[in-house]
Formats: C-alpha cells, sequence, structure tokens
C-alpha cells in the first residue's frame, strides 16, 4: 500500500512478480483474487476512473515507430484527454529531448525511448507514477538525471512514484521505502532506515574476546555473536546501542579497547531474504 | 462514451497519417482503377447487352472497387489492431483513462471512415472517366429507358449508405479475431478464411439471407443491375428492411462478443 508522496522501491529477484503485480496495477492483468484499488477505486469496477491520478512507465516502453516523439506524445495525450499542448512541450524540455522530439521514433536510441517513455507517464499530471526499471538503457549522467527528476516528482511536486530497479545502490540511494516481493509475497517493506538499520553489525575488540562472547550472549537483544580474533569479535543486535554494549561489557568486568556499529546495505538485506543464488531484476 | 470515441478517433487519424497500411491502401486504390480500365475495356465493352449510360460504367467498376477496397481495409483493420499487441504499444494505451470498448470502437470507425474516403474518392474517379469518355450531360440524363438519373444518383447513395453498416460490422467482427489473436500475421490468415467460408455461404439460398457479405453485394447488384437499364429484380424498400436488419444485427452480436472479449483481454507481453 502507498500512501503519501516519496518513492517507493520493489525489489526481487527474476520471476519474483514485480512486472506482474505493476501490471495488474495497471489493470492490464486480471487478478485471480483480491483486489487493487488507486484512491479507493477498484480498477476492475472502474478501470477509467482508476487510473486518472495514475501514470505508468512499463519496461522498454512501446511507442508507434512511424511518428516522431512528439506526435506520440499528442496521440497519447489525445488518448487519456489532454488537449493541453504547452505540457507536452515541458515534457520534453524536462526529460531533455526538444531537440530530438521531431524525429522518428525508430532512430531513438534505448536512452532515449526510456526518456520519452517517462514524459508519456507524466502526461496528465499524474500523482502516483509507476516505473517499471526506468534505470535501463540510461548512460551514467542519464541515471543521474533521473534520479534527480524522481527526487523532484516525490519531494517538490507531491507524487508518489513506485519504481522497480536492479541497480541497488540507486534504489538505496532514492528511494524512502522499500518492499521486498519473492515468489509473488511480499518479503520485507517498510521505510528505508528501518529496513537498513534493522540489523546492525557491532564490531568489537576487546581484552578477552571468548569471556566477552559469552557475556554477549547473555545480553537481550543481542541476535548473533560471532568470534573474529583473539581480540575481536562482531554481533548482530536491532535494539542495543553501542552505549548499552559498552556499559554491559565493562559491568562485566571486560575491557571494551574499540567499538564500531555497520548498518546491512541494501543488498545485504535484498540477499539475505531472497538467497545469493537469486538474480536481481 | 462518445467523447472517448471521438479523442480516439483524432488520436488514430493522427497515427494513420503516417501509416504504411494508408499507402498501401492508395496502392490497392490505383490497382481498382486500373482494373476498372482492363475490365472496362477488354472485356465488359465486347459482351456488353445492357445500355451504355454513365452509370453502367460507374456500376460495373464499384463492384470490384468495392469488395477490393473492403477486403484491402478488413486485413487493415485485423493488422493495426493485432500490432498493438504484438509491438508492445496497447500498454501505453490501455494505461490510459480511456475505456477499452471506446478504444477499440474509436479505431474501427476511423478506419471505416478512411475506407469510405477511399471508396468515394474511387466513385469520383469513376463518374469523372465514365463522364470523359460517355459525356457529363449522359449522368444527368432525366429518362433513361427505365430508370431515371435521380432514381438512380438516389440508388448509389442507398448503396453506399448500406455498404457502410456491412462494412463496420464486418470490421468489428474481424477486429475482435485480432484482439483474441494479437498477432497480424494470424489475424489476417483468419479473416481471409472467413471472408471465404462467408463468401462461399452466400451463394446457398438458405444462407444468403444470413451472411455478411450479402450485405454488401445485394445493394450493388442491385445498382449495377439499374446501372444496365434491367428491370430491378427486388424492390429499394425490401431489400433495405434486409440489409438494415441484419446488418445491425450482426453489429449487436459483435458489440456483445467484443465487450465480453475486451473485459477479459490481457496483456502478457
Amino acid at each position: 500500500m502507498l500512501s503519501g508522496p516519496g518513492v517507493y522501491g520493489f525489489l526481487g529477484p527474476n520471476g519474483a512478480g514485480k512486472t506482474t503485480t505493476i501490471k495488474l496495477i495497471a489493470g492490464l492483468l486480471n487478478p485471480t483474487a483480491g483486489s487493487v484499488k488507486i484512491d479507493g477505486i477498484d480498477i476492475a469496477a472502474d478501470p477509467v476512473d482508476a487510473r486518472r491520478p495514475l501514470g505508468i512507465m512499463m519496461e522498454t516502453p512501446a511507442f508507434y515507430n512511424q511518428l516522431t516523439g512528439r506526435e506520440n506524445l499528442q496521440l497519447f495525450a489525445r488518448l487519456g484527454g489532454i488537449g493541453d499542448s504547452s505540457s507536452i512541450e515541458q515534457l520534453l524540455a524536462r526529460v531533455g529531448l526538444t531537440n530530438k522530439a521531431n524525429e522518428r521514433v525508430s532512430s531513438y536510441s534505448r536512452g532515449m525511448r526510456q526518456r520519452l517513455g517517462l514524459a508519456a507517464a507524466l502526461l496528465g499530471d499524474p500523482r502516483l507514477v509507476i516505473l517499471d526499471e526506468p534505470m535501463n538503457g540510461l548512460d551514467p549522467s542519464g541515471i543521474v538525471e533521473m534520479r534527480e527528476w524522481l527526487a523532484q516528482m516525490a519531494r517538490q511536486e507531491g507524487r508518489a512514484v513506485l519504481m522497480s530497479s536492479h541497480q541497488m545502490g540507486e534504489m538505496e540511494r532514492i528511494c524512502d521505502s522499500f518492499t521486498i516481493i519473492n515468489r509473488g509475497a511480499v518479503v520485507a517493506s517498510g521505510a528505508a532506515a528501518d529496513l537498513t538499520q534493522s540489523r546492525a553489525t557491532v564490531s568489537l575488540r576487546v581484552s578477552d574476546s571468548e569471556t566477552a562472547a559469552n557475556v554477549l550472549r547473555s545480553m537481550p537483544g543481542i541476535s548473533l555473536v560471532e568470534i573474529v580474533g583473539s581480540d575481536q569479535l562482531r554481533a548482530e543486535s536491532a535494539e542495543c546501542s553501542t552505549g548499552e554494549i559498552n556499559r554491559f561489557l565493562v559491568n562485566h568486568n571486560i575491557d571494551v579497547l574499540e567499538i564500531t556499529t555497520s548498518t546491512e546495505s541494501l543488498e545485504e538485506i535484498f540477499f539475505r531474504l531472497v538467497g545469493r543464488d537469486s538474480n536481481v531484476a | 462514451m462518445w467523447r472517448e470515441v471521438s479523442r480516439v478517433m483524432i488520436a488514430e487519424s493522427l497515427r494513420l497519417r503516417r501509416s504504411r497500411a494508408l499507402v498501401a491502401g492508395l496502392v490497392t486504390y490505383l490497382a481498382v482503377v486500373a482494373m476498372f480500365y482492363l475490365t472496362y475495356h477488354l472485356l465488359v465493352r465486347r459482351s456488353f447487352t445492357g445500355i451504355p449510360t454513365g452509370f453502367y460504367l460507374s456500376g460495373s467498376v464499384l463492384s470490384a472497387a468495392v469488395t477490393s477496397l473492403e477486403f484491402a481495409m478488413t486485413l487493415i483493420v485485423a493488422f493495426s489492431v493485432a500490432r498493438e499487441f504484438s509491438a508492445g504499444t496497447i500498454q501505453q494505451v490501455w494505461v490510459r483513462p480511456l475505456s477499452r470498448m471506446s478504444w477499440l470502437s474509436g479505431k474501427l470507425l476511423t478506419n471505416v471512415v478512411v475506407l469510405k474516403i477511399w471508396w468515394v474518392l474511387t466513385l469520383v474517379l469513376v463518374l469523372l472517366v465514365a463522364g470523359v469518355q460517355l459525356g457529363f450531360s449522359d449522368l444527368m440524363e432525366k429518362d433513361y429507358l427505365i430508370h431515371s438519373a435521380g432514381s438512380m444518383w438516389w440508388a448509389l447513395l442507398l448503396t453506399v449508405a448500406l455498404t457502410t453498416l456491412a462494412l463496420v460490422a464486418e470490421i468489428g467482427i474481424v477486429a475482435v479475431c485480432a484482439l483474441i489473436m494479437g498477432n497480424p500475421g494470424g489475424t489476417i490468415a483468419v479473416a481471409v478464411i472467413a471472408r471465404f467460408i462467408l463468401q462461399l455461404a452466400s451463394n446457398w439460398d438458405l444462407l444468403r439471407p444470413l451472411v455478411l457479405p450479402t450485405y454488401v453485394s445485394a445493394p450493388l447488384g442491385q445498382f449495377i443491375a439499374m446501372a444496365k437499364g434491367l428491370p430491378l429484380p427486388d424492390g429499394w424498400g425490401h431489400l433495405t428492411r434486409t440489409c438494415l436488419i441484419g446488418s445491425l444485427a450482426w453489429i449487436l452480436a459483435g458489440w456483445l462478443w467484443a465487450s465480453w472479449i475486451v473485459k477479459r483481454k490481457e496483456v502478457l507481453n
């Protein structure tokens, strides 16, 4: 469930059901059970009204190749009941295609098609934008631009943006919250900070690692303790701060020489939840 | 709904302006005109038994022109609908706030309008040729042997209207086949086979009043008979009722079928 503006990341390995979910939201597939509601409107019952606040860019967006970029946007605007041609020019400028707008789409590179796809998704000023793999085919500068557009859409224009991507680093940078699915089911969902800090790894250098490990195992909130060397150990905790751990060890007469905390990256969370053998896409 | 349909028609005409299918239509059109000359000069003139009027000249080519143009347009529409699925553009179209039936209806009506423009252009060209060859005064002749020029102009208009209605039904049904199959080659094959079967069926007295090609061939045949200066085998009133009821029944059946299919159609690719 998406509520309010922000960038929502949608992750899962190949075949997990990301594109299927997006197609269900778009009404391109019919659900065998359950329902999709946009602004409280069931898309199966009233697809026209349900799609009004929605802008969608599917993976590898298709266009009419014999038409120019501008003509494609004009055509989709017509279909969506948008008569304002100035919005088309603004969108072309926004995605950097003004100079290429009069060229046939058949001559466009993949990156240009992605840009045009984004412009087509933004026709009609939708409040909810769904982007399936929007970074595909973009060069590094295009990725940076896309990141800026997404931030602008969510933070300045107040849109909710749901995006799937296999570029974990980019997702971690852009998204405010994530949903990870595997085999058609949600395995994790929540705000980015909550997910990445849900399991902090604490690395310690102590006077006696074996005794310290035994002490830490008895500490509430510590989930895993691993001895790395004679004076080093690692512990995982979702609840305890470094101060609490330090105090706990000192109270048990163990000298703490060094203590550092690191949180899990999105990639680590992903692989922990869906397994290393899964292909991310 | 009609507002949505008109939106689709404008969008579709935007697309058709650059369509290769239209170029194919133009080629078909030119082929039909060429066929007219061949038919008229090589075959019809030698074996002609009726009265040589300008309307005869027009009528003799109309049959060939209408049949080939309508068949070509059926294939073009089938291709146009199926191509949206094979090329993936349907994903861009069906995510817009627009009902699928409006989309389908708008697409069909645009193509029917385009076909009718070709149709009228063909007719105008044929009448011009008739005027040049036999004299324009011939087309305005007040008293032919049996039928007056006025009644023939009226019959021509009625023929255009009745064949248009039949065409809407035919193109609609082919478009639904295209929706189901989602691939241009297969759809065109089905359209050709279906047309062949219906054409065969229209030769049986029992089935003739029920099949779609009858509602095209019957008014055309009647007009050609008039143009030849022959007595009419059937009254225009009876023929109009038969064609109207038949075409509307097919349109209704096609509409119901399309509504059922279009709701269930999923975009998998």
